[in-house]
């Protein structure tokens, strides 16, 4: 599923980052890769998605979202 | 040995660096600008182990990839050799993902340590890191370390001496070998093709990775280095590469989590949710409390410039003894009027500007430095991207409520050009200090309570005005690179660090006076001498008799040519206006007026009776429009020239801003003599 759709609270796992070249090489750069593991801590219609990669608390444009593919756990 | 040598810091934002680079030089500090660039170049300096050290403060970027200002400039310092030894931060209450600069660093041939910085934080979240499993991994020295703590400031300077001695550059082996593992043939074909010693500094590896992530500088590089024939081919190798960011990116972490294998423990699971915090970022109280702080802050702005302030007003005092004393040492009455109306005016302007931002800076500077204002940024992104923009650009907006200028250099946070530029272009509309000061006196003189419609309208009226901007302007200055949307950490909140504070916001202000003081003063001399007469009479001076020539077409917009005059005065500065209304309606000399009006204010009742008995309501309203959107101070006219290396587009823009103020001016003024 898209990051975008990640509901608050959920956890999972990054599978693919897509989108131009330059998004790439900026969210790489802030640690969210193929294979990484996520929480989504606040996901506000309208509002961009916050999540906590790698102990760090990242706002990410919610459009931008749509290009991270992820699994999410099923706990 | 040499006596002397250059460290370079590097390191992600909030790694702690700049707190590290002051207290390490504390006043040996010179700011300026790295060449060509909008990015402030820091370099120091310090003693220690008997010989003096230059540190350069790079700036903070999460990477080294070509993909903005920042870090072009970080790159080709790092190649241009100058420094001796890189000195990397890491922030280590996230380790993981602070070291991947280090990881984008290896491969370069320069020698280097590796900082471990807030390890008090670190073990605050119940973290212990063993730095000799690191550095054997690295090859390179590695030092824990608490950068806000000057105690543990001997065992760098020791680090120092060690890596003079071992002179080592970080082992890129694993990491290659990583590259080689996920790109398999690719790898194998480009680095067979590249110099087998890399170049200049930059090592094969590091140059595979930049190009799979089609990195153009690096691209450039190579291109100049490799024969055309190796290049096509070195090309042709990474076509089918997809999404070679990312894959690259998972080598880097990967060989990130084998650095840290074994040498970091956690014992307790981190972090409470903070009660603040989460009403900070709430969709229902998110901008409420946002807006509270914002104006709470612009109040305490002002007040921290107004010290400043009043110095510059104090100085309109000395123009008239000045004159007397120029006066009876028999001076040319043109001279005298040239010092102390415009020499003493321009020189009072720029220097209560400087009080605005000083503390639009420092307090604005505040809000960013303690973490609140990427949370601003956070519930705000909807409503920039309105605009084009996102979140980030709150920031020039805000503080443009102080100092346009202030707002100019308050751009620099966004990533590309474009972004600035928009973001400059349309901060304009956003009323400064002095700006709100004119309205508010002219708006209650004419409509009594009254005035908190005209100003409800005028804010409605700057929404529209910001869309027409954004619909105009928007499309020609954002390109497809630009249209970048919001990806930004949330920092931790943390103490303010008052001393980098203050300092920035003195060097904001130093600059900004250099740039003011030449043109201030220039537009003054003209005023100066258009409003000469030698009678002593203002109907026989220049701008007289251009006023009253001009004035059938200024009154289409509503527009006599008395404020006509203090229209185009707010060019110079915004409180000009008010002297140029007073003095036209007293008869005396405009500059003169316009010194004492900046100056004090107590004199604004004669301007207030002069002002009712002479224009009627549908004119002070044209007025108030024309004056409100009128484009901003010359100053910060100029200071947005300074910041986007432009002079074309701030001048259209101001030209844009000049027509609509004008435009709508009329449109109120025809409104508005349907109802009186």
């Amino acid at each position: 599923m898209k990051l975008s759709e990640v509901k608050a609270g959920q956890r999972g796992k990054i599978l693919s980052v897509g989108g131009k070249e330059d998004f790439q090489r900026r969210i790489t750069a802030v640690g969210i890769i193929p294979g990484g593991a996520f929480e989504v801590v606040k996901n506000d219609r309208k509002y961009p998605v916050l999540l906590d990669v790698r102990s760090t608390v990242l706002a990410v444009n919610r459009k931008d979202c749509d290009a991270v593919l992820v699994e999410v756990n099923h706990e | 040995m040499s006596e002397s040598m250059t460290i370079a810091l590097l390191g992600q934002p909030n790694s702690g660096k700049s707190t590290f680079y002051n207290a390490l030089t504390g006043a040996r500090q010179h700011v300026g600008n790295w060449p060509g660039k909008t990015v402030e170049q820091c370099i120091g300096s310090f003693t220690a182990n008997g010989k003096t050290y230059t540190v350069v403060d790079l700036p903070g970027t999460y990477s080294l990839a070509a993909n903005s200002d920042e870090e072009i400039v970080t790159r080709d310092y790092i190649a241009s050799g100058e420094a001796d030894l890189i000195c990397l931060l890491t922030d280590s209450s996230q380790l993981e993902r602070s070291l991947f600069m280090c990881a984008d660093y290896t491969g370069i041939r320069v020698p280097a340590v590796l900082l471990l910085n807030m390890m008090d934080v670190a073990g605050m979240q119940g973290k212990t890191v063993d730095p000799a499993v690191i550095e054997k991994k690295l090859g390179i020295p590695v030092l824990p370390f608490v950068a806000s703590d000057k105690t543990n400031y001997s065992s760098f300077y020791e680090l120092l001496k060690n890596a003079e001695h071992r002179n080592a550059v970080i082992s890129s082996a694993d990491l290659a070998k990583r590259y080689e593992e996920a790109f398999g043939e690719t790898y194998r074909t480009v680095v067979s093709l590249l110099p087998e010693n890399g170049i200049s500094v930059y090592e094969p590896c590091w140059l595979f990775a930049k190009l799979a992530e089609h990195d153009p500088a690096a691209e450039k590089l190579v291109e100049g280095a490799v024969s055309a024939e190796n290049f096509q081919r070195i090309q042709e190798a990474l076509r089918p590469v997809e999404d070679g960011s990312s894959r690259t990116g998972s080598c880097k972490f990967a060989w990130i989590d084998y650095l840290l294998d074994g040498a970091v423990k956690t014992v307790a699971p981190d972090k409470a949710a903070n009660t603040f915090d989460r009403i900070a970022i709430s969709k229902r109280w998110g901008k409420p409390v946002a807006a509270g702080i914002i104006l709470l802050s612009l109040v305490v702005s002002i007040l921290a410039g107004y010290p400043l302030m009043a110095i510059g007003s104090a100085l309109a005092y000395i123009g008239a003894p000045l004159a007397d004393w120029m006066g009876s040492l028999g001076i040319h009455p043109l001279l005298i009027s040239l010092v102390t109306e415009a020499l003493v005016t321009g020189l009072a302007f720029t220097i209560m500007m400087c009080g605005y931002i000083f503390g639009a800076t420092l307090v604005f500077g505040l809000i960013e430095d303690v973490g609140y204002m990427a949370r601003i940024s956070y519930v705000f992104d909807n409503t920039m991207q309105k605009l084009g923009l996102h979140g980030k650009a709150m920031m020039p907006f805000l503080v443009s409520f102080g100092c346009n200028i202030a707002g100019s250099s308050g751009s620099r946070v966004l990533d590309t050009w474009g972004q600035r530029m928009t973001a400059i272009a349309m901060s304009w509309v956003v009323p400064c200090g002095s700006t709100w000061g004119v309205v508010g006196l002219v708006s209650t003189v004419f409509f009594g309570p009254g005035a908190a419609l005209v100003i409800a309208a005028l804010f409605a009226v700057s929404v529209l005005h910001l869309k027409l901007t954004a619909s105009i302007y928007g499309k020609r200055l954002l390109s497809d690179a630009d249209q970048t949307g919001l990806l930004m950490e949330l920092p931790p909140y943390h103490k303010p660090h008052w001393r980098a504070l203050f300092k920035t916001a003195l060097i904001r202000m130093g600059e900004a006076f250099k740039r003011a003081i030449g043109i201030v003063t220039l537009i003054a001399i003209v005023l100066c001498l258009l409003s000469y007469s030698s009678s002593g009479n203002a109907s026989s001076s220049i701008l007289y008799r251009f006023g009253n020539a001009i004035e059938p077409v200024t009154m289409i917009f509503g527009l006599r040519w008395q404020t006509f005059l203090a229209w185009m005065a707010s060019w110079m500065g915004k409180e000009g206006s008010l002297g140029a209304l007073a003095s036209v309606f007293s008869g005396g000399s405009v500059m003169t007026a316009v010194a004492n009006m900046t100056i004090a204010p107590a004199d604004s009742s004669s301007v207030a009776a002069a002002l009712t008995s002479a224009i009627t309501k549908p004119e002070a309203l044209a007025f108030i429009f024309a004056f409100y959107f009128n484009m901003p101070c010359v100053m910060a006219l100029s200071s947005a020239a300074h910041e986007t290396h432009s002079l074309k587009w701030p001048l259209r823009i101001a030209l844009y801003y000049i027509a609509t103020s004008l435009i709508l001016a009329g449109i109120v003024y025809h409104l508005a003599l349907l109802f009186w």
